[in-house]
Order: structure tokens, then sequence, then C-alpha cells
């Protein structure tokens, strides 16, 4: 390949990985677009670099935030049983084409979800200062032991935390799994909402463990693109490779940043893709 | 082992396979190596397998730690990404992120 593409296309892994790991999310929302409009592939071929790549920023990123202990694992694992499970159910849906009416459905559900992070951002400052995040967990989640703590750096102490909500959660797990797979929605961006807003878990560790769940669903997609031979391997080379170095860096970025700010940020991305699923729901995808 | 540990280090050890088998392909690819695409495909293929088996070694951690009920848990995830994949070969299916 071009010298010269392989470089930008590292330089474009790099970002979409450092926005990555600040938000929890997989960057498919930057690495898509770019492989479309500035090195003229097909939408199919960028989804599937994308989705490798995916894999990429969770493995990199979730490496560092369980070495950080800002992933709670037990909590990833409990909710990867109804995303994985949704992706399934999702996949065998999507033999009948998902109806415009998802689509804005989707939209809307994504505006609450941006209104209710931005709002909550001082609400989250102040749990954070005052210990609030501290409650009565469930059965479930005192069985399983999902209630942790992480260490914030930008508060400068241990943050405990106590995970509510587990068979909503779950549900709602599930469902997004279902969406995602039908719409081809990444993984994190629904994810981070459910933990933080719905499970009690704070911005910073939603944003973490989520990172740490999205490998989990992309790389069973992703095994079957490369299965298929739909990846391109001059190009999933150099991005995956940019994803990882970019996802390690901001996984040293995000924890001494705000809770608030990464809330505010998360909040317009999730209006960004609200405006995206209501266009294609009005235009066709 | 704890948890944490075992998927820290299945995460690190794939990391850093994958991504020195990539940096390899590009690396010949610039160069012309026409062996290129074996270090990319297997770099790949380590890549999009170690959350699955990040997933194993989770199961493995926690039955050794006699956490059964999160062990179970880690199995269910495992039994829907071998589903996934199956439905996928057979349906012809492939689903997204």
């Amino acid at each position: 390949m071009d010298p010269v593409a392989s470089l930008l296309m590292l330089l474009m892994g790099t970002i979409a990985g450092l926005f990555g790991a600040v938000l929890g999310v997989g960057g498919g929302v930057i690495i898509i677009p770019c492989l479309v409009m500035f090195f003229g592939f097909s939408i199919k071929e960028a989804i599937a670099v994308s989705i490798v790549s995916v894999v990429a920023t969770s493995i990199a990123g979730a490496s560092r935030y369980v070495d950080q202990r800002m992933t709670n694992v037990r909590l990833g694992m409990f909710l990867e049983t109804a995303t994985t499970a949704g992706a399934v159910s999702g996949a065998l849906l999507t033999i009948k084409m998902p109806s415009s009416l998802l689509y804005l459905m989707m939209g809307l559900l994504l505006i609450y979800l941006s209104i209710s992070q931005i709002s909550t951002r001082r609400r989250e400052e102040e749990k954070l200062r005052k210990d609030l995040f501290l409650g009565k967990e469930d059965e479930i989640a005192r069985k399983l032991g999902l209630s942790n703590s992480y260490p914030d750096l930008a508060e400068g102490k241990e943050v405990k935390y106590t995970v509510v909500r587990t068979k909503s959660g779950l549900i709602a797990s599930y469902l997004a799994g279902i969406i995602s797979a039908m719409l081809g929605l990444g993984g994190g961006i629904i994810k981070v909402p459910i933990m933080n807003q719905l499970m009690n878990v704070p911005m910073k560790a939603a944003v973490a463990t989520s990172k740490f769940m999205i490998g989990v669903t992309a790389s069973t997609g992703a095994l079957l693109y490369l299965a298929y031979g739909l990846v391109n391997g001059e190009a999933v080379a150099p991005v995956a490779v940019g994803v990882m170095i970019g996802a390690t860096a901001g996984t040293y970025v995000m924890n001494r940043m705000k809770a608030s700010f990464i809330k505010l940020t998360f909040g317009l991305l999730l209006l960004y893709f609200a405006y995206n699923m209501i266009m294609r729901g009005i235009y066709g995808s | 082992m704890e948890v944490e540990r075992a998927v820290y280090l299945t995460l690190t050890a794939g990391m850093i396979m994958s991504f020195s088998l990539l940096s390899i392909g590009i690396l010949l690819d610039l160069l012309g190596v026409k062996i290129y695409s074996t270090f990319i495909l297997a770099g790949t293929l380590i890549l999009v397998l170690t959350p699955m088996v990040r997933v194993v070694a989770a199961i493995i951690a926690f039955s050794s730690s006699r956490e059964f009920y999160n062990a179970a848990v880690a199995t269910i995830v495992l039994f829907f990404m071998i589903l996934g994949i199956l439905f996928g070969f057979v349906l012809r299916i492939i689903p997204s992120g």
C-alpha cells in the first residue's frame, strides 16, 4: 500500500482510539466515515475494518483500565450475557430490513439519553464529592459481588459505588444488543448510559467497563467478516495499530479529566448519533 | 489467580502479539515483501480471538477462586459468542457492533 495512505490511516486510528478510550466507545463513528470519504472505501469494507478496530480499541483500552482498577470486570461479564444474547437475536432479525420507524425511535431515545447525560453532569460531581454513589445493593449485585470502587485521579480519592437495578440493566442491555445488531450502531454508546444512568455506576467506571465489554460483541462479528474474506488487510493493519496506540494513550488521559466534562462530551456524541438515526429514518439509510 | 489479573494478562498478551505481527506486516508491505499478508492475517486473527480467550480465562479464574455464580455468568457469555459465530456461518449473517 501507498506509505502515505498507511501513515494517514495510522493517524486516523490513533485519533479514533484516543477518543474511544475517553468515552468508552468503539470509535467506528470516526473510522467508518473517514475510510469512505478520504480513502474511497465502500460502506461494507469500511464497516469490516471498523469492527476489527473496535476489538483492537477494546483490548488495548481494557488492558490498561483493568490494570488501573477502573474496570468492573464482574459487572462487565454480567451485562455481556445480555449484550451477546441480544446481538445473536438482533442478527437473526436483520434478515428483515429495519424500518424507518426503528431509526426514528432510536433517535428519540438517544436525544433523551443525551439530555439526561448533560443535565446530570453537576450532580455526578456532587455524588463523587459526597460519596453518594453508595447505597443499598440488590440481591443479584450482592450475590455476584458487582459493587466496586475505583481510584479517581481528578477527585484524588477512591470512589466506592453500589450497583443497583441489575434486572433492569440486564433487560436494557439485551434490548441494546438487539438494536445495535439491527441498526449497525456501535457498542459503547448505549452501554455507558445504562451503567451510569440506570445502574448507579460512576461515569469513569462506566466508560472503562464499556471499553472492556465492546470487544466481546465486536469480536464475533469481526471473526465472521474475516472468515468471509471481507477484511482489507492492508487497511486493517495501520488502523488497528493506530487505534491501539491511541486507546492506550487515552486511558492515561481519561481518569485525569473531570467526570462532568466526560459526561458533557458523551452527551454531545449521543446527540450526533441521534441526528444520524433520525436522518436515516427520514431519508432511508 | 484473581480474575482481574487473569483478564489483564490475557488482554495484554493478545495486544502485544497482534500489535507486533500487524506492525511487522505493515513494514513488510511498505518494503514490498510478499509475505506481509500472512503476518497481517495472523495478527488480525489473534486480535479478534483475544476477547474470547479472555472470557475463557475469566471462567477458569472464577472457578479456581470458587466464585461459581460468576463462573456460570462467564460461561453463558462464551455460549452466546459461540452461538453467534455458528449462526453467522450457518445463516451467513454477520452481527454488527
